[in-house]
């Protein structure tokens, strides 16, 4: 897919759910007003993927240590660093509040948040409500346990063994049947993730 | 020939107490300060200085000849704040004021007087005027600021006025003291036998000059007008602020924000018609049953928008404990910053740059400015100082990329390795409980530290590592060392 049609993929307004999201591929999008969950060793590079796709404004919610640990000098390869915003929250009351207010806030920004533990409904409920209201697109890397969620979309990643850098995608979960696994690879130059093959190779580096 | 007017309030601490009602102020009282260790009265009342109280004792000894003696320490802001009041106030006698801290104003009244009916007439209304907000004052009219502060100070009655060009006789029998100068060099004039301006007049400058030095000739050049000397008046500084008191007091959230809304339309509104916009906002509520309650938020620009302010203070006020309701409100707008025109309705980029810094206020107002970060660059080469995080409200994002390929998660400190099979880099480890196998390594890179700095000083060795279990992970090991331990650098993607 080449720049032409991203730039038709820009949504104005409320639009069809093709337009209305943010593709990763042909074959696989995530929608926009929506919140995705991922979780697995390879979260970290789903979310940094999913959000070249978005060119506006990223803002990337932690605690200290996850915003401490990310690495400019590593993530430029995919990302504009001058899009990224850092939230450093210090508690989980704060870590959802800012959450809430980036997903709410207008401009249609991604917003990336690290739960250290589980999302409870009724708390993943009004993340979803407040990305339905700002049009924007939630990725919560989510590195405690899962539970029922409100999320559109719930991603296991993994990072796989090969030569070139490539990463195992399972979709576990999807509201429109968006169910399936993927292998990726990363093609040298390209900010785009590379369907390489319809496999269900399912991540056998899923983490215990 | 300018004219200038100078007031000097000699009795401006004890009248600041006469205003506030002070009732200590009808037997003997005083104002001290602490000078060289040492409490000493600065202003005595009429009553104190019956009693054979004199300014400039020892409070010890004034308590000794009026044990009755009531004092005061001295409040340097509060006066100065009286004295910035009446400087405001002095603007209906003339538009060029200027302070004479500590105790003076001096009012250049050229092309003024006039309109009171002459320069004596002027004075006695600024006298009168004052008198009504009960303050004492004395007046002195010259063509130089030296000559009407010395009238003030010395001249016969409350109104001095020299007529102009006539400023030098006017000063001739007024002590040396009426020139500003030193007491040491007042002492040493009065052992030569010179007690009067006039005398000044009849001696040789230069030999002035080489006794006494310049400053003395300087302020007698100044007096006379034979130097420049003007008064130059502050502008005042703009305070952008507005208060509101209610007869009842309220307690409603959206009573509050009616309030609040008022207010910020007349404080944005000053701010927009200088085309000024305020980086903080201030609001006092003052409770009736628990005092006042200050809150503020910060803006990533210079703000003058009254519903941004609003929105800002939402959540702050919602916290706002008022119990038995509040009736009196300020806001203040600080950290002015003038605001460049632009437009912003047009274009996209703009629209979502204003959009990127509403955000960045919403957030940082709740969780600190300093919790809400971008990346900057940095020229190092030690990976973890590649880079640094820098407040994001108020900078531009100008990222230039490192040269090197590195991790996207990086631990400082780095993470220990439980080394399996020993090695270079070892064949099978355990971090963070997992079992890795090395598939294939790529390395070393080898950093040398920083020997400039107190930091650190092992030189470091990278490996990039592909474990059969698919993580591809940085690690780091330190050569030479005695132990020799591996840690986890980072993760690559």
């Amino acid at each position: 897919m080449g720049q032409a049609d991203l730039q038709a993929l820009q949504p104005a307004g409320r639009l069809s759910y093709a337009q209305n999201a943010l593709a990763l591929d042909r074959h696989v999008a995530l929608r926009r007003g929506r919140i995705h969950e991922v979780r697995g060793p390879g979260a970290d590079m789903f979310v940094i993927l999913a959000a070249a796709e978005q060119s506006r404004g990223i803002l990337w919610i932690g605690l200290h240590r996850d915003i401490r640990s990310l690495c400019p000098t590593g993530v430029q390869a995919y990302l504009d660093i001058d899009d990224l915003i850092l939230v450093e929250a210090v508690s989980r009351g704060e870590l959802l509040w800012a959450a809430d207010q980036a997903l709410r806030a207008d401009g249609g920004f991604c917003v990336i948040l690290e739960m250290p533990d589980m999302l409870s409904l009724k708390e993943s409920r009004r993340l979803q409500l407040a990305a339905e209201q700002g049009g924007g697109i939630g990725l919560l890397i989510l590195r405690g346990g899962v539970g029922t969620s409100a999320a559109q979309t719930r991603w296991t990643c993994a990072p796989v063994m090969s030569d070139a850098p490539s990463w195992a995608w399972c979709c576990e979960k999807g509201k429109n049947g968006e169910a399936g696994a993927w292998r990726v690879t990363r093609q040298g130059g390209q900010k785009r993730g590379q369907n390489a093959k319809d496999t269900l190779h399912m991540a056998p580096a899923a983490p215990p | 020939m300018p004219r200038i007017l100078s007031i000097w309030l000699p009795q401006l601490p004890l009248d600041r107490l006469v205003r506030h009602g002070d009732a200590r102020l009808t037997g003997a009282f005083a104002v001290i300060a602490e000078d060289s260790n040492a409490w000493r009265l600065t202003h005595v009342n009429d009553a104190a200085l019956k009693a054979g109280v004199k300014a400039g004792q020892a409070l010890a000894d004034a308590r000794a000849i009026c044990p009755d003696l009531l004092t005061e320490p001295s409040d340097p802001v509060r006066e100065e704040l009286l004295l910035r009041a009446l400087w405001r106030w002095a603007d209906t006698l003339s538009p060029r004021v200027s302070f004479d801290p500590p105790d003076g104003l001096l009012l250049d009244i050229s092309g003024c007087a006039h309109l009171f009916g002459g320069e004596g007439e002027m004075g006695r209304e600024a006298l009168a005027r004052l008198k009504d907000l009960q303050i004492q004052a004395q007046i002195g009219v010259a063509d130089t600021k030296g000559a009407a502060q010395a009238l003030a100070r010395f001249g016969a009655g409350e109104v001095s006025v020299a007529s102009p060009g006539q400023s030098m006789q006017a000063l001739a029998p007024l002590p040396i003291a009426a020139l500003v100068l030193p007491d040491k060099m007042v002492a040493e004039l009065a052992r030569a036998g010179l007690t009067l301006i006039g005398h000044l007049y009849e001696q040789k400058s230069a030999e002035l000059a080489r006794r006494f030095g310049l400053r003395l000739t300087q302020q007698l050049g100044a007096a006379s007008g034979l130097t420049p000397d003007p008064v130059t008046p502050k502008a005042a500084d703009p305070t952008y602020a507005a208060r509101m008191t209610l007869p009842e007091p309220i307690g409603f959230l959206d009573d509050l924000e009616n309030v609040l809304h008022r207010l910020a339309e007349q404080v944005c509104g000053r701010l927009n018609t200088d085309q000024c916009g305020a980086r903080r906002f201030q609001l006092t509520v003052r409770c009736v049953d628990t005092g006042d309650h200050q809150r503020g938020i910060g803006f990533a620009r210079p703000c003058s928008d009254p519903e941004a302010v609003l929105r800002q203070f939402s959540h702050p006020l919602s916290k706002l404990e008022i119990e038995y309701g509040a009736d009196w409100f300020r806001l203040s707008a600080e950290h002015i910053e003038p605001i460049r025109l632009k437009q912003t309705s047009f274009g996209e980029d703009a629209r979502r740059a204003d959009q990127r810094l509403i955000l960045i206020e919403t957030l940082g107002n709740r969780l600190g400015f300093d919790h809400v970060r971008i990346f900057n660059s940095r020229d190092n080469h030690v990976p973890e100082h590649e880079f640094e995080q820098v407040q994001a409200a108020g900078v531009t994002p100008e990222w230039r990329p490192g040269p090197r390929a590195r991790p996207i998660r990086l631990f400082t400190p780095p993470e220990f390795v439980q080394v399996e099979t020993p090695g270079r880099p070892p064949p099978a480890f355990k971090w963070r409980r997992l079992s890795f196998l090395t598939e294939r390594a790529k390395g070393p890179e080898r950093i040398t530290p920083r020997w400039y700095r107190e930091e650190d000083l092992r030189t470091r060795d990278y490996w990039t590592v592909q474990t059969a279990e698919g993580r591809r992970l940085w690690l780091l090991n330190y050569p030479g060392d005695e132990n020799e331990d591996w840690y986890v650098a980072g993760e690559f993607p």
